[in-house]
């Protein structure tokens, strides 16, 4: 019994710590032969031999550059388009 | 048994090794297992099941027990904890009596010495007493008289405050004492 019960009688308490219920004849072999059926879960696995993809150094320098490059692209075409409506405008 | 010195040997990659760390493990605590099992009122038939369950969820889980969050007692009761109420309401949900035939204390029909036989009637006497408790009274007491459990970690399997736990528990035992009262009609 844990020290925070206090308001049981005293065979009460040694009633209920003792076990209502007791482990079955051969439970433990039960459980072992279901673990054996079962093999050794993924934590004790050897780790996978296909290392996660890594993209090299210099391939993800050319990415970032390419993607920089699209970007100011972009940027100033959108640019030029709001110029062009502007000159448009400004001119009528 | 310390469980620091056992894990690394349950988590070994050579078979027999974890096997033989694993039988350490259901020998040390099969036996409050199942003692906790029936002070929540499973038959003995149901509470195997859910202790071979226990076990082999701890089996296939050992990888995600991180012994700085829990104590490895409070991981397994969880884990039990949850299996045992999942059956108990499968079985109330059935409408299937939690007392059956195959509970230990009733199937024995061998005339007993007076002192066991006293004993047993006693037991039988707390096993109904205690199936009068609602399941979460019942399920509360059951877990605190587990002798590895401080109440904190009782309150963490119930998911509650320390302080709702202590509440619970102190309102589950005073019905469980009157329950008990000689005078007690059922």
């Amino acid at each position: 019994m844990n020290p925070d019960h206090n308001a049981m009688p005293p065979d009460m308490d040694d009633l209920l710590a003792t076990p209502l219920l007791t482990p079955p004849e051969g439970f433990s072999e039960r459980v072992l032969a279901r673990i054996a059926a079962e093999g050794l879960p993924s934590a004790h696995a050897l780790p996978s031999a296909v290392p996660p993809p890594v993209v090299p150094g210099r391939w993800r320098w050319l990415a970032v550059i390419g993607g920089s490059a699209a970007g100011v692209l972009g940027l100033s075409q959108l640019l030029a388009f709001i110029f062009g409506i502007w000159a448009a405008t400004a001119a009528a | 048994m310390n469980i620091s010195d056992l894990l690394p040997r349950l988590q070994s990659r050579d078979p027999a090794a974890a096997t033989a760390a694993f039988a350490e493990l259901v020998g040390h605590y099969q036996r409050p297992l199942f003692g906790y099992l029936g002070r929540l009122g499973l038959p003995s038939g149901q509470a195997e099941e859910v202790a071979q369950e226990t076990f082999l969820r701890v089996w296939q889980n050992l990888a995600s027990y991180r012994p700085g969050l829990a104590a490895f007692s409070t991981w397994l009761y969880t884990i039990a904890h949850r299996l045992a109420l999942n059956e108990l309401t499968r079985a109330a949900a059935q409408r299937e009596s939690p007392v059956t035939a195959d509970t230990p204390e009733s199937v024995c029909e061998q005339p007993q010495p007076p002192e066991q036989l006293a004993a047993r009637q006693q037991r039988q006497r707390l096993l109904h007493a205690l199936h009068q408790l609602p399941l979460a009274e019942r399920s509360i007491l059951a877990l605190a008289y587990v002798q590895e459990l401080p109440l904190d970690d009782v309150a963490r399997i119930e998911g509650c405050t320390p302080g709702a736990a202590k509440v619970r528990l102190h309102r589950a035992r005073h019905k469980l004492a009157a329950l008990l009262e000689p005078h007690h009609e059922s």
